[in-house]
């Protein structure tokens, strides 16, 4: 990142010049790398976060799952199908829950997608686990 | 009040966490999270969070012994294992409707 600033002064003097050209894509180039990867320690949090709404959807599947002593609530009808799509997010954000959390010692980043895919899932959990509860009262 | 209990110990082991450099004081910050862990799970949800930051912080501590970190991995399995339990059970007594 510390190259990245002069190079993109030097581009932007280049840029009324055609043959700056390969230089601006070499910014260009750098800059999509730079913006590719998280840093650990903020991967971490996203998949925290993930172990938290993950922790937050459990009760919601026990509570719709009668058993001879536990009649489900009526909200677990009308929220059947947020009950599914909250599952099947959790069940989706596992695997990158994994691949971002690093092994003890190791702070690599983690790339954006990866990253951004995590926090998408963790939007949906929420959302659907927020409108059960409201459902609920 | 439990749960505030809880809470006040959990921020005193975030904090201490990755400054502990004794295998032995990490064990016992184990054995608090195993104990903890259950109850802040059904009753104080909002306390998961410092949990896994504080299992974060042993996992990446150089003093961390080859059996706790495996207790760590497993506290941090119990999540996973609670869901897909609660998920088997549910997808039994709930079936997909077939046009879904």
């Amino acid at each position: 990142m510390k190259l990245l600033k002069p190079l993109a002064g030097i581009a932007l003097l280049c840029l009324p010049l055609a043959g700056c050209a390969d230089l601006q894509a070499i910014v260009n180039t750098a800059k999509t790398v730079a913006d590719a990867q998280i840093p650990a320690n903020v991967a971490l949090a996203a998949a925290n976060g993930y172990d938290a709404i993950e922790i937050l959807a459990t009760p919601i599947l026990v509570t719709c799952t009668p058993t001879p002593t536990h009649a489900v609530p009526a909200v677990c009808v009308s929220q059947k199908a947020n009950i599914r799509t909250m599952s099947a997010a959790v069940l989706a954000g596992r695997p990158i829950r994994n691949a971002i959390e690093p092994s003890p010692g190791v702070a690599d980043p983690v790339s954006k997608t990866a990253y951004d895919e995590l926090q998408s899932i963790i939007a949906t959990i929420t959302s659907a686990v927020n409108a059960f509860n409201s459902a609920k009262g | 009040m439990e749960s505030t209990a809880i809470a006040l110990v959990l921020s005193v082991l975030d904090d201490l966490a990755p400054l502990v450099s004794s295998s032995s004081t990490i064990g016992n910050i184990i054995g608090l999270l195993e104990q903890y862990l259950p109850i802040v799970a059904q009753t104080a949800t909002n306390l998961i969070t410092p949990i896994k930051n504080i299992i974060a912080a042993l996992s990446s501590n150089s003093a961390v012994t080859a059996d706790q970190l495996a207790a760590l991995q497993a506290l941090d399995a119990q999540a996973d294992a609670a869901f897909d339990a609660a998920l088997a059970a549910y997808n039994a007594a709930n079936p997909p409707d077939p046009a879904a």
